[in-house]
């Protein structure tokens, strides 16, 4: 836990570092051209404030972890049976998004589900396929039809 | 008006929509690994089509069932469905172990139902009131009103205050990309690309961390499956179960409700605040102590996460402030309707706010009825396959996600918040300040910049009214409050020596 507390304050300090850069050119560019009115604060002084906090909050959780004893230092798995799974699981629903607009909500949907009920059970091929048209074309009708969602996209769009 | 709000409440649409919300939501809660936020959030999409009563009443019913249906894998497996029911676990898999699953599915059922009305009653009678108060608010109330939501976030983080408080501050940084509300200024558009320009929509946002991480979590775990081995016989209490449902369940429930007014406390501690009342109140009448198998421990923390349903509806209704995550995607839900959660929801849609209430009670109705009927149907969705309901979810919440503005922008902003939620889970990060942080961060901002445009720069105007004090002593409480009384108790050991 230790180790992942510092990479994520890590992480949040690289961001919150990023956000005050990006937003002290916006005070610039804010007087130079949008400031006729005279406002008080401009666009950048609420992302500057959440970022000084959230680097705080870092530099806090780096000093708690720096403390920490030994024996409450917890392992974190992230790269087990189960978390690669997940991963694959992201991987494939990334592809699921991306084949989504060419191909229609139908097909790219069946494939989807075809892929991993084949994948997680031990049922044949044609169970799996069946069971992944039914779930494809039960969810195409209740959302296009029941709920007037417009799904046109794909090779069948009009 | 009455008569008007019996006829928007009772049209047969509407109580079916109901029906299908609450049998949906105990399904949900009844599957561990599936959450009433996972549940609602997931099936918030599928009220874009309806009316505004027939859709909020709808998540509601899942809501109320989802709530109720986590205490029957709890009683069954040993494993709460929903976090709110990890209390009830407790004791009433013990109470199953010795063949009384029947009694504790009943006893939970009926305290989930008083939990449930008596914080309808209180949502009843307080918003209205609150609502009135909230009128007076000017941009100075409102913002410190946010800035108190937002400290609030390091409270309900339990030990881990500060990673709350960077989620907070990250779904804050979120919800400050597009044009500037006060300004008009372009934040955050990547060269005025027009998604960003649009800002990034917090309902796709909130079915990646909830319903997305949550599955992809349970992927981790699809080949192990579980079955119920015990028989559930004779749900309906007896009279000596009666009796102590009666006592406890009320208070637990209002209890629960004040739980649920607190910004960001949710039914998780509604249940656990519930089962140490029990400690106080039960009396061992079973021969049983709390932990092993006594029947208050399902009574108490059943009516307790059910009160927090009601509760959490009250500040979300009257100020737009959510009362935990569920009422934080209502008011999404509410804002795709074209209503804006706040004191003027009360006079622009009374009718809508009083078929709320009126729904929320027949929700209950319908989940006591469903409970003590359909026990038995319901413990059958235990049995339904994780390795076809998981990829479900994950259409499911594609889907949702595309269809709010047909953009499939969406869709990978969902899918980013679900692996960001996934990892921020692993490393015991808590995802709900980062919901608080998106609906509050905007309206503290806007009512920041206003107040001080109003007062002409003048900062006094913060400290310009009571309820302005008001806020600022919460404020200083919910950050210092531990700090003060250790304080206190020191010198109070002091004085004593």
């Amino acid at each position: 836990m230790k180790k992942a507390n510092f990479i994520f304050s890590a992480i949040c300090a690289v961001l919150g570092f990023t956000v005050i850069g990006v937003t002290l050119g916006y005070r610039t560019d804010f007087l130079a051209h949008y400031n006729a009115g005279g406002s008080p604060t401009g666009p950048e002084l609420w992302p500057v404030v959440v970022s000084v906090v959230m680097l705080l909050c870092s530099a806090l959780l780096v000093a708690k972890s720096l403390k920490m004893k030994p024996e409450d230092d917890t392992q974190i798995v992230l790269w087990s049976e189960g978390s690669r799974r997940a991963y694959l699981s992201m991987l494939i629903l990334f592809i699921y998004a991306l084949i989504l607009e060419p191909l229609g909500f139908i097909i790219a949907t069946t494939l989807m589900e075809f892929v991993f009920i084949k994948w997680f059970s031990k049922k044949k091929w044609y169970w799996c396929l069946l069971i992944s048209v039914v779930v494809a074309v039960v969810i195409y009708v209740v959302f296009r039809y029941v709920l007037n969602v417009s799904l046109r996209f794909g090779i069948f769009a009009p | 008006m009455l008569q008007q709000i019996f006829t928007e409440t009772l049209t047969w649409k509407v109580i079916l929509y109901m029906i299908i919300g609450v049998a949906g939501g105990i399904c949900i809660g009844a599957l561990p690994g599936l959450t009433a936020t996972m549940g609602v959030a997931l099936l918030l999409p599928l009220t874009f089509g309806m009316d505004a009563s027939q859709g909020i009443l709808m998540l509601l019913g899942i809501y109320c069932g989802a709530i109720y249906g986590g205490s029957i894998s709890a009683i069954l497996l040993h494993t709460p469905g929903t976090p709110a029911s990890a209390a009830t676990a407790i004791d009433g898999y013990k109470l199953a172990q010795r063949g009384e699953a029947g009694r504790a599915l009943g006893a939970s059922t009926l305290s989930s139902y008083i939990g449930g009305v008596v914080s309808v009653i209180c949502l009843w009678l307080i918003s209205p009131q609150l609502a009135k108060i909230a009128l007076k608010f000017s941009s100075a109330e409102f913002f410190l009103l946010a800035v108190f939501g937002l400290c609030i976030i390091g409270n309900i983080s339990g030990g881990n205050i500060e990673k709350g408080l960077i989620c907070g501050c990250f779904g804050v940084l979120v919800a400050c990309v597009g044009i500037d509300s006060v300004t008009g200024y372009p934040r955050f558009s990547f060269g005025k690309n027009v998604n960003f320009l649009a800002g990034i929509s917090y309902i796709p946002i909130m079915i990646g961390l909830f319903a997305m991480s949550q599955a992809f979590e349970n992927i981790e775990e699809i080949f192990s499956e579980e079955k119920a081995q015990y028989e559930v016989k004779s749900i309906l209490p007896k009279k000596e179960d009666m009796k102590r449902i009666l006592k406890i369940a009320p208070l637990t429930g209002l209890i629960g409700t004040f739980i649920g007014i607190v910004p960001g406390a949710g039914a998780d501690i509604g249940s656990f605040v519930g089962y140490n009342v029990s400690q106080n109140l039960t009396k061992n009448d079973d021969g049983y102590k709390l932990g092993e198998g006594n029947i208050d421990g399902v009574i108490g923390p059943e009516g307790g996460n059910n009160g927090v349903t009601g509760g959490a509806m009250i500040p979300m209704l009257t100020l737009g402030v959510p009362g935990d995550a569920v009422t934080a995607i209502m008011i999404g839900a509410l804002t795709l309707q074209g209503l804006a959660p706040g004191p003027m929801l009360f006079i622009q849609h009374k009718t809508l706010v009083y078929t709320i209430f009126l729904g929320m009670f027949i929700a209950n109705t319908i989940m006591v009825v469903m409970g003590l009927s359909g026990i038995r149907l319901f413990t059958k969705v235990l049995s339904i396959p994780k390795v076809i309901l998981t990829p479900i979810i994950f259409a499911l919440c594609v889907i949702g996600s595309y269809a709010m503005r047909n953009n499939f922008f969406d869709v990978y902003t969902m899918l980013i918040a679900g692996v960001i939620g996934y990892f921020l889970s692993k490393i015991k990060v808590p995802t709900s300040p980062a919901i608080l942080g998106l609906i509050l961060g905007p309206m503290a901002e806007k009512n920041f910049r206003v107040a001080l445009l109003k007062s002409k720069g003048n900062p006094a105007t913060f400290f310009s009214t009571g309820i302005c004090w008001f806020f600022i002593a919460l404020i200083l409480i919910s950050l210092f409050g531990t700090q003060l009384k250790k304080l206190l108790s020191k010198l109070f050991k002091k004085k004593k020596s």
